[in-house]
């Protein structure tokens, strides 16, 4: 049986419910409600991004329930995002950046996972200037504020 | 305009009127505590140290994850964590999260009320954090008392050192205490008066165990603890490079020291002299790991004859051989000797040997044999060794492409000279009857190499009949291989033998030598009729 789900700006998405069930949030609206007709509204999401997250979502309609695994360490895991993924988050950062709100919002864990482990992927390995470069923003430190910061931090930096 | 968020609602470290009106930072302003912390945990350490450089709101964002390692006790979720838990009872970590007096203030309620039978404490602050003195004072005296079972201490960061030493004196019963004082935000001169105020902590009769961090107070001070600390048993120094002690204080601190059973001490230089005071350590002394970004001169070795069961040395710059071997010799106790060169040892060391293979390219195996009878007299004059770890070093590949490029297929013969070179050790290591455990690995000199260690009948390892483990060594680029020709070596010759690590696959066909160790080799170990063990190492 169809979902309708509403987005932001008033458009209509009709999907199964199978697919808009990846969204925790969706599930548990559904569970609530009961058999409904009525649209379901994510006044959070916008049409573009909705689109986008229901892409992901028909892809992996058939993945199973993921086991949260407390144990292991999320740095080891963040280089294995499956190719389609990967191509799927091929988006401009505003995009990237609405995704993982959207994906927050609606609680598709996986969907967050990716989104985060792909900007982390945008920040590893760099320099504080190839960061601020990758991401547009300006060094509002002082020289002598970065020294500090550089000194403080040097514990952490690889040996 | 967009205000960072705060992961526990109040900022500890900035003041309220920040703000950020960069477009791009918003992206990140507008994400939710909990999706930056996943974010955060994608990044390793150096990645987040690289955030906080790139602009005040990252650092904003990023500064509270990095030091997310030490973070046991995150305030965002002091709420829901129950000290009275099972897994508290014994340890407790505060972290420097609770650099706010009110965060401290609920710890200490916390620790107090519920955790009773706490045995362990640890304090990790930040070395820029600022905790308030009094604060320290009163979370140590709550926690001090007559009733305390606190007996291991570990404090760290930025602490002001004079008020929080003062609290220690009260406390009986500690026998473990670990200081780091890694402190950024004090000038070298504040530091150096506030670490040197070990005089007000008294006497604290039940220390055992004393660990110091980027201590580089005055030697007076620490001198001042040792004194009131008769009855340590292990001691562990990490200096920093500008404490320089003098001589005689130096001396007077091995003194001190004589009756410890563990000595780890390291420092970015040791010199002969204090190496020998070391070396003269008393008869209690088991165990001794020295360890320098340089060590000048082994010379000590050859006068001192110390009753250590265990010996490391790291950052040896050498040459060194005759010293170890008069050593060797006189000591009848030593059980453990690990020798880790340093790099400037490795590269002076092969830089030499390059130069007279140049020079005298038919010279070349004389040369080997040399090195390798040099180091081998060496083991063979002691009879105590039970543990040995070996790095047979070979030839890098600069040398042979260079010696094979002018003279034509010379390259095979220098691969079977570093073969004959492995028997020559392993014959020496065959005078070590009383070895029971052995690392050994052999450097190779090409990427991705693949090297027997050729155990068999006639290495002359035979006698070695009492061995319980071998294991080879973990080295850059070269694969090392126990495979089924070794196994059954060891079988017919090594019955003792209950540990094998590092394992290759099997069969050793010649074309697949190269690569992993597959599950299949382990389990065909599992089931070996005398049954060693693959994943274990006893020693």
């Amino acid at each position: 049986m169809p979902v309708t789900l509403t987005s932001l700006d008033n458009q209509e998405f009709k999907v199964d419910k199978e697919v808009a069930e990846r969204s925790i949030l969706i599930k548990n609206m559904i569970e609530d409600v009961g058999e409904s007709d009525a649209p379901i509204p994510l006044p959070n999401v916008s049409a573009a991004v909705l689109t986008k997250v229901i892409e992901y979502c028909e892809h992996h309609r058939n993945d199973p329930v993921q086991v949260q695994d407390e144990t292991d360490d999320p740095r080891k895991r963040s280089n294995d995002i499956e190719e389609w993924d990967m191509k799927f988050m091929q988006v401009d950062q505003e995009m990237l950046f609405e995704i993982i709100l959207a994906a927050n919002y609606l609680d598709i864990k996986p969907l967050l996972d990716v989104g985060c482990k792909t900007v982390a992927n945008i920040i590893k390995g760099k320099t504080p200037e190839e960061i601020r470069k990758a991401f547009n923003i300006v060094n509002d430190f002082t020289p002598e504020e970065e020294a500090q910061i550089k000194k403080e931090n040097e514990w952490a930096e690889d040996r | 305009m967009s205000h960072p968020p705060s992961p526990s609602g109040t900022s500890y470290y900035y003041d309220d009127t920040l703000e950020f009106s960069d477009e791009s930072l918003e992206r990140f302003s507008v994400l939710p505590p909990e999706v930056l912390c996943l974010l955060a945990d994608h990044l390793s350490p150096s990645d987040l140290a690289a955030c906080c450089q790139v602009c005040r709101g990252f650092r904003y964002y990023f500064e509270d994850y990095l030091f997310r390692d030490l973070v046991l006790v995150h305030p965002n979720r002091i709420a829901d964590f129950n000290f009275a838990e099972e897994r508290f009872k014994r340890h407790c970590f505060l972290t420097r999260s609770f650099v706010s007096s009110a965060g401290m203030q609920h710890a200490r309620m916390l620790i107090t009320s519920e955790c009773r039978s706490l045995r362990r404490l640890c304090l990790q602050f930040s070395p820029r954090a600022t905790i308030p003195p009094n604060v320290m004072a009163n979370l140590l005296t709550s926690l001090s008392g007559a009733n305390t079972r606190i007996h291991h201490i570990t404090l760290a960061g930025a602490i002001d050192w004079t008020t929080t030493l003062r609290q220690l004196s009260s406390w009986r019963v500690l026998s473990s205490l670990d200081l780091d004082f890694a402190h950024v935000t004090l000038t070298e001169v504040a530091a150096r008066s506030c670490q040197g105020s070990f005089e007000v902590v008294g006497a604290l009769p039940a220390l055992r165990k004393l660990s110091l961090a980027n201590f580089y107070g005055p030697c007076s001070g620490l001198l001042m603890l040792l004194r009131e600390c008769p009855n340590l048993e292990a001691v562990r120094f990490k200096l920093l490079d500008v404490w320089q002690p003098s001589t005689s204080c130096s001396a007077e601190l091995v003194e001190l020291l004589k009756n410890v059973q563990t000595l780890t001490w390291e420092a970015s230089a040791v010199g002969s002299e204090e190496l020998g005071e070391m070396l003269g350590l008393g008869s209690r002394t088991k165990k001794v790991a020295i360890a320098a970004r340089h060590m000048d001169s082994l010379e000590p070795l050859a006068s001192k004859a110390p009753t250590f069961r265990s010996l490391t040395l790291a950052g040896v710059q050498g040459p060194f051989g005759a010293e170890l071997q008069w050593f060797l010799e006189k000591s009848t106790t030593l059980q453990e000797l690990v020798i880790l060169p340093s790099l400037q040892f490795e590269q002076g060391h092969q830089t030499r040997l390059l130069a007279r293979n140049f020079h005298d390219r038919s010279g070349q195996m004389r040369i080997l044999d040399e090195h390798a009878a040099g180091w081998s007299a060496m083991w063979g004059c002691s009879l105590t060794l039970t543990y040995l770890e070996v790095v047979i070093e070979r030839l890098q590949p600069t040398y042979a492409e260079g010696i094979s490029s002018s003279s034509g297929s010379q390259s095979w013969s220098l691969s079977a000279g570093c073969l004959a070179e492995h028997k020559v050790v392993y014959e020496q290591l065959g005078l070590l009857v009383n070895l029971r455990h052995l690392r050994l690995g052999v450097r190779g000199a090409e990427e991705h190499q693949t090297s027997s260690l050729l155990f068999s009948a006639d290495t002359g390892l035979g006698p070695l009949g009492g061995m319980k483990s071998i294991q080879t060594l973990d080295l850059r680029w070269t694969i090392h291989e126990i495979g089924r020709i070794e196994l059954d070596w060891f079988y017919s010759h090594w019955p003792r033998l209950k540990v094998i690590k590092g394992l290759t696959e099997l069969p050793l066909e010649a074309d697949q030598r190269s690569l992993q160790r597959s599950d299949g080799a382990k389990t065909w170990i599992q089931e070996h009729p005398f049954g060693v063990g693959h994943d274990y190492y006893g020693h």
